[in-house]
């Protein structure tokens, strides 16, 4: 979290649309904005069967309760749309609670993988059904009022001076450390190095001139790409704030304590830690999120229905983001929703039909040929790729 | 007396722990061999490794000079060998008799020469022919564990048979049938081998033959059967039990 | 509530029973014997279904669409089991690898043959005929006649033959089986490619009555889920007597009370999970 090639990643996103309106790829903001909302519900996915190792063939129930409790809210008891998101977050963990207990005797592998189905597709087959149309709008679902979400110009601007400051600080550090910094900024706890510092100056002067060029283009462009870039920076900045929280989640013993229930429940039991309560508070963190990215899913497409949110072929999703993008780093999910989304949306018109064919068979050469996901080895190859590089001036550096 | 199985230098692993430790044994052409020791000190896993349902960490296990080291449990049957557990692991929803008929078809033995096979267990175990329609998870411990016994002596081609504490937890009536099936066994049985997990003497002294004492995963000691019969003192500190 | 209407759902049911037997079998015992829940089962149903339309339309003949989806159902599956099985063993890879070929071909059926439902019907098996004194569709009374004898024979081989037998003890205890001579490997491969002809036959023998379209074999499939919970993991009887129970209840919702359709099915199920986890009838293994 103090890392701030996090914060400067999720920046350089941050600027991306108005770069794809000039590109003439304005779609492409859109997409990455359903992506990012993806990207949520891969991450609560991917907690649970990481860390947990329980596969849950019912998650697209909680995105489910997400989407149709924000639009009960909204509709009904006019709550602002916020509140409703994070009334829904509680709903959902509450739902995460319910299945805890529900598949308390069944806890593990399989047969949690079937009754989390078996629920879902209960709440399916109900909500599909004519007589319940009044609450679930069928197939032409219930229309809900585009949310409000004005974001204010100045909150990029704002991001990108905070940034910028940021910087300024860690270079004033490293100049007054030596010209090759070492050791650990008091600001960001970042290791100095030069190629950190390269990096994050360019990254700086990147991102503000893009927000410069995003705050004065919202100005003026028109309706639809508004709200879309709208839908953009809220979508991403959740998923910064949903992406730093389990991270930090990861870095608690309660991620330790999961790993060991995963990896051996008897040994876990004995050590007295209760597999029951974990694997609860595992599901409760995970509806939580889950119900916050059906609850953003709203804003993406104003109209809910039960084949779009309670559908099962949603969990297989999350399946396939997490595997594609690998379950470690934790960043891996967000690589596959974002790919997967990416493929299957805006490459989709130029190979049509066939893009699920191809996530199909990634999907097996991913689990035959990389099976700890893209996620993993990128993130290797990038520090075998730095390691090479010091090396070679290093190298350069004895021959001098 | 031919060597049939050389064991060297065994070594298993399971997970963290070193359950054998370096064991070298060699079993003969007609020879009966137990294997004594305490719990837990790795009788069962040297079984099982010979059986095949356990793979050794190292050392090599060789049969009439084939290494059988890594070779799935379906080679070491073809070649004769056939394995009794302790925990019986019956086909729970097969009859009494589908047992033993499955038993014999999957070795390729079928038709008439099945059928012979299976009037030749059931004369051997009467109990189990009135029982032969029943299932086996309906039969009580000591039928099952005649069937158990039954299903793993049936094979025409037997060889070696490795029985994992044939009288645990049996009644006297029980025990003492399945010992004289043994016994019958060995002395009809011209080119038999065995090698018996026990922890009573009562087995040992009506087989006679050569045992093998382990310890924690190692041979500790070794000698034949009359020689440690006759010592109550270490019969007492490797099985644990004072002599019947 | 006729008993005319009655005699007709319980027809239906039975048939539909045969037709879910076929499918379920298949997908009980590669769990019961090889621990893979294997999620590619509907589609390769969906396929047999499509490739027996497409040669029985085209040559008018029934039984040269049952023999050709037979063999096609019975190639993936020895595909699927040879060589994409391999590539990993472990239990979440196996999941992923059956689920990735599921979206294939289920894909690969909607960008060849769309959206539509095909129907075909043999000539000699349209129309109605009466027994007694009730009028029943002739293909529900051939679907009941074929499935009986299916039944019979598949019964047949897992209690008279040797290969049944194997697989049966195999089931129950996988290593040991092996320690009698069993190959296992090629146990596998049989168990697998039996389940899917029984697929590719249950998709061709439903054309005629329920059509085929790119997803009826994956929905089927959540039943065929049911059924194995319902009937227990790996017991042929408990299949056949579950299929039988879920088609019957399956129709006569239909009939009477249509929204409760799939919901009394799949609560049912949980209620099984739950309570009863090794099924009505099975042997609990996990």
């Amino acid at each position: 979290m103090r890392d701030p090639r996090y914060l400067i990643s999720y920046a350089i996103l941050l600027s991306l649309p108005p770069i794809f309106e000039i590109l003439g790829i304005a779609r492409l903001t859109s997409i990455l904005a359903y992506s990012y909302i993806m990207s949520i519900y891969a991450l609560s996915f991917a907690l649970l069967l990481g860390y947990l190792g329980l596969l849950n063939f019912g998650h697209a129930l909680f995105f489910g309760i997400g989407a149709y409790v924000t639009t009960y809210q909204i509709l009904w008891a006019g709550v602002p749309y916020p509140l409703a998101m994070l009334a829904s977050m509680l709903i959902g963990g509450l739902a995460g609670a319910g299945a805890a207990f529900i598949s308390r005797k069944a806890f593990r592998g399989i047969p949690f993988a079937f009754i989390t189905l078996t629920l879902l597709l209960i709440v399916y087959f109900l909500y599909k059904r004519r007589e319940l149309r009044a609450i679930s709008g069928s197939e032409q679902g219930l229309l809900v009022p585009t949310p409000q979400m004005f974001v204010s110009p100045l909150i990029p601007i704002m991001a990108s001076l905070i940034i910028i400051a940021y910087m300024v600080v860690i270079l004033i550090e490293s100049r007054h450390r030596g010209v090759v910094a070492s050791g650990t900024s008091r600001v960001s706890g970042t290791y100095l190095s030069r190629n950190n510092v390269t990096w994050l100056s360019a990254a700086a002067l990147i991102l503000s001139v893009s927000t410069y060029i995003l705050t004065i283009g919202q100005m003026s462009k028109p309706e639809p790409y508004r709200v879309s870039a709208n839908l953009y920076i809220v979508a991403l900045i959740t998923l910064y704030l949903v992406h730093m929280a389990i991270k930090m989640i990861t870095e608690t013993p309660v991620a330790l304590i999961w790993i060991a229930i995963r990896d051996s429940e008897a040994r876990a039991e004995t050590m007295g830690y209760s597999s029951f309560s974990y694997k609860t508070l595992g599901l409760v963190i995970a509806g939580c999120f889950a119900s916050l990215s059906g609850s953003l899913y709203i804003s993406y497409s104003s109209n809910i229905n039960p084949e779009r949110a309670f559908n099962p072929i949603l969990s297989i999703y999350g399946l396939i983001y997490s595997i594609i993008g690998g379950l470690y780093p934790i960043e891996g999910p967000i690589l596959g929703a974002i790919l997967v989304s990416i493929i299957e949306n805006f490459l989709a018109d130029y190979m049509g039909g066939w893009s699920l064919v191809i996530i199909g068979v990634a999907f097996i050469v991913i689990i035959w040929l990389l099976p700890n996901g893209l996620a993993f080895y990128l993130w290797r190859a990038r520090v075998g790729v730095i390691k090479g590089i010091t090396r070679r001036i290093a190298r350069i550096k004895s021959r001098e | 007396m031919t060597i049939l199985l050389e064991i060297r230098s065994l070594a298993v692993n399971i997970g963290a722990l070193y359950v054998i430790q370096g064991i070298s044994l060699t079993i003969g052409d007609r020879e009966l061999l137990f294997l004594l020791g305490r719990n837990g000190a790795g009788k069962t896993t040297l079984l099982k490794t010979i059986a095949g349902l356990i793979r050794p960490t190292s050392g090599s296990i060789t049969y009439n000079g084939v290494d059988i080291t890594n070779k799935p449990p379906y080679f070491r049957a073809r070649l004769g060998i056939r394995y009794a557990p302790d925990n019986r692991r019956l086909f729970q929803s097969l009859t009494v008799e589908e047992n033993l008929a499955v038993s014999l078809m999957s070795e390729g033995v079928s038709g008439d020469s099945m059928r012979d096979r299976i009037e030749y267990i059931y004369t051997i175990f009467p109990d189990l022919k009135r029982l032969r329609k029943l299932r086996a998870s309906q039969l009580s411990g000591g039928q099952q564990q005649m069937l158990n016994i039954g299903r793993a002596i049936a094979s025409p081609n037997l060889k070696v048979l490795l029985i994992d504490e044939p009288t645990e937890g049996l009644s006297p009536i029980y025990a003492s049938k399945i010992a004289k099936v043994l016994g019958d066994l060995v002395s009809e049985n011209k080119s038999l081998s065995m090698v018996i997990v026990e922890t009573k003497p009562s087995l040992m002294r009506k087989l006679g033959g050569r045992f093998v004492v382990i310890n924690s995963g190692r041979i500790a000691l070794e000698g034949s059967v009359d020689d440690i019969l006759e010592r109550p003192d270490l019969l007492s500190l490797y099985l644990g039990t004072k002599p019947a | 509530m006729s008993l005319e209407t009655l005699f007709s759902a319980l027809v239906d049911g039975v048939a539909l029973g045969f037709i879910f037997l076929l499918l379920s079998l298949g997908l009980s015992i590669v769990f019961g014997l090889m621990r893979i829940v294997n999620f590619s089962h509907g589609s390769i149903f969906t396929w047999g279904a499509y490739i027996g339309y497409e040669i029985s339309s085209r040559t008018n003949n029934f039984f040269l669409g049952l023999l050709t989806s037979s063999l096609v159902a019975g190639l993936i599956g020895i595909l699927t089991e040879r060589f994409l099985l391999k590539i990993r063993r472990e239990a979440l890879a196996q999941v992923i690898i059956t689920i990735g070929l599921m979206l294939l071909l289920d894909r690969l059926a909607w960008l060849r043959w769309g959206d539509i439902t095909y129907i075909w019907f043999p000539q000699w098996l349209e129309g109605s005929v009466s027994i007694g004194p009730a009028i029943m569709y002739k293909y529900r009374v051939f679907l009941i006649v074929v499935g009986a004898i299916l039944s019979t024979t598949i019964y047949y081989f897992f209690t008279r033959t040797k290969y049944g037998l194997i697989i049966r003890a195999g089931i129950d205890d996988r290593e040991m089986i092996q320690t009698f001579g069993a190959n296992i490997e090629g146990m596998f491969t049989l168990a697998f490619t039996i389940g899917s002809i029984l697929a590719g036959v249950a998709g061709f023998l439903l054309v005629p009555w329920q059509g085929v379209y790119p997803s009826i074999g994956t929905n089927y499939l959540l039943y065929a889920f049911a059924i194995v919970v319902i009937g227990g993991i790996g017991s042929i009887t408990g299949t056949i007597v579950a299929s039988m129970l879920v088609g019957i209840a399956q129709q006569m919702c239909s009939y009477y009370v249509p929204y409760l359709t799939e919901i009394s099915i799949f609560t049912i199920m949980i209620l099984v999970l739950l309570l009863k986890p090794a099924g009505l009838l099975g042997r609990g293994t996990e």
